[in-house]
């Protein structure tokens, strides 16, 4: 029974919408300075709301990616030994790992910080920026899986137009 | 000690036990010989099959066919490069999965499939098959090729993907851990 599909199509849905949150919070922080740091906006409640979205969203990308690499590799019908003969699981097994360190990255940084990780360009360009990162590799990695499993992905074009050659 | 850490005391004293019961029933019979399964426990295969020419004679730059079906629970056929003398032959194809296009046997668990393969240059070599089940069970078979005819060229370096992907995975982490790492120094430092 395949148990991977399930514990990697929900997190990898909100790390994607956490990484368009992440560019929007960024833009809002660029543009907008005086108006997000002025309490009882709209425009700062949005920020702040965006900003727990994305905390949330790192703590559920950390722990939905090492649930999905554990079920990855207990999948019954690819064995670790075919796996990894398979450039496309070798792609995904190594960007995983790495997307792990990126959302253990933005979940430490925002709860040491808080909201005022917003306040340094040291801080918060890293922290968007790794948001989106984190969200298109795993966005990445899915269209992937899809072509592993189904041979194509609407993502086929992009990955094209990119540069990412696929199977 | 405090009258309100008594039952805290007992819970954690009542998981130790648990724990303590549950890792002592753990019992290893070493003297067994006989799988494990068949009494729907595990479902295992016995061996897996996999068959095809033990040995060819072969010309340089002219390609032959096998024909290679693999069996009971067979999920992947592969001929690798850098799997013993792979490197000197070219290989149609290198990795067949069960029920993919190139297999010709429809039934789950069996592949059978044309590999065409041509040898390089002049010798004697050892030319490895892989096939792998839907557990861990992998079997590997050799057919000594003799190969030739006109003196062939030198195989080409082989490009080590899988090798390049294991230094990969040891470098690039760390590589990305490091410069998190430093993000993180100029994130959180105080001024």
């Amino acid at each position: 029974m395949a148990i991977h599909p399930v514990f990697v199509h929900f997190h990898t849905g909100i790390l994607v919408a956490t990484a368009v949150v992440a560019l929007v919070n960024l833009l809002l922080r660029v543009l907008f300075r005086d108006n997000i740091n002025t309490p009882g906006t709209r425009l700062s409640r949005i920020f702040h709301q965006f900003d727990v979205f994305i905390y949330i969203g790192s703590i559920i990308g950390f722990l939905g990616l090492i649930a999905g690499m554990v079920t990855g590799f207990m999948e019954p019908l690819y064995p670790i030994e075919a796996l990894v003969q398979m450039p496309v699981m070798r792609f995904k097994i190594l960007w995983s790992i790495v997307s792990v360190e990126i959302y253990l990255y933005l979940m430490i940084v925002r709860a040491k910080l808080g909201d005022r990780v917003w306040i340094k360009a040291s801080s918060y360009f890293p922290y968007a920026i790794l948001g989106i990162v984190g969200g298109v590799l795993m966005m990445i990695m899915g269209a992937l899986g899809g072509i592993a499993v189904y041979g194509s992905s609407i993502l086929g074009p992009i990955l094209d137009w990119v540069g990412i050659p696929w199977p | 000690m405090k009258r309100n850490h008594i039952p805290k005391l007992i819970a954690v004293m009542g998981f130790l036990v648990l724990l303590i019961a549950a890792t002592g029933s753990v019992i290893a019979f070493p003297d067994q010989t006989n799988e494990c399964g068949g009494s729907g426990c595990h479902d295992t295969h016995a061996t897996l099959t996999l068959t095809t020419n033990s040995t060819v004679d072969a010309t340089t730059g002219e390609s032959f066919t096998l024909q290679i079906t693999a069996g009971n629970g067979a999920n992947y056929v592969a001929i690798k490069e850098g799997w013993a003398d792979n490197d000197y032959f070219t290989v149609s194809e290198p990795l067949v999965q069960d029920d993919s296009t190139n297999d010709t046997n429809l039934a789950v668990g069996e592949i059978s499939v044309e590999v065409t393969i041509t040898p390089l240059t002049n010798g004697t070599y050892t030319l490895r098959i892989w096939t792998a089940s839907a557990g861990d069970l992998a079997e590997s078979f050799d057919i000594t090729v003799t190969v030739t005819g006109v003196p062939g060229t030198t195989p080409p370096p082989t490009v080590d993907l899988f090798g390049i992907w294991s230094t990969m995975m040891m470098w690039v982490p760390i590589a990305s851990g490091v410069i998190l790492l430093i993000l993180g120094y100029l994130a959180l430092r105080r001024k």
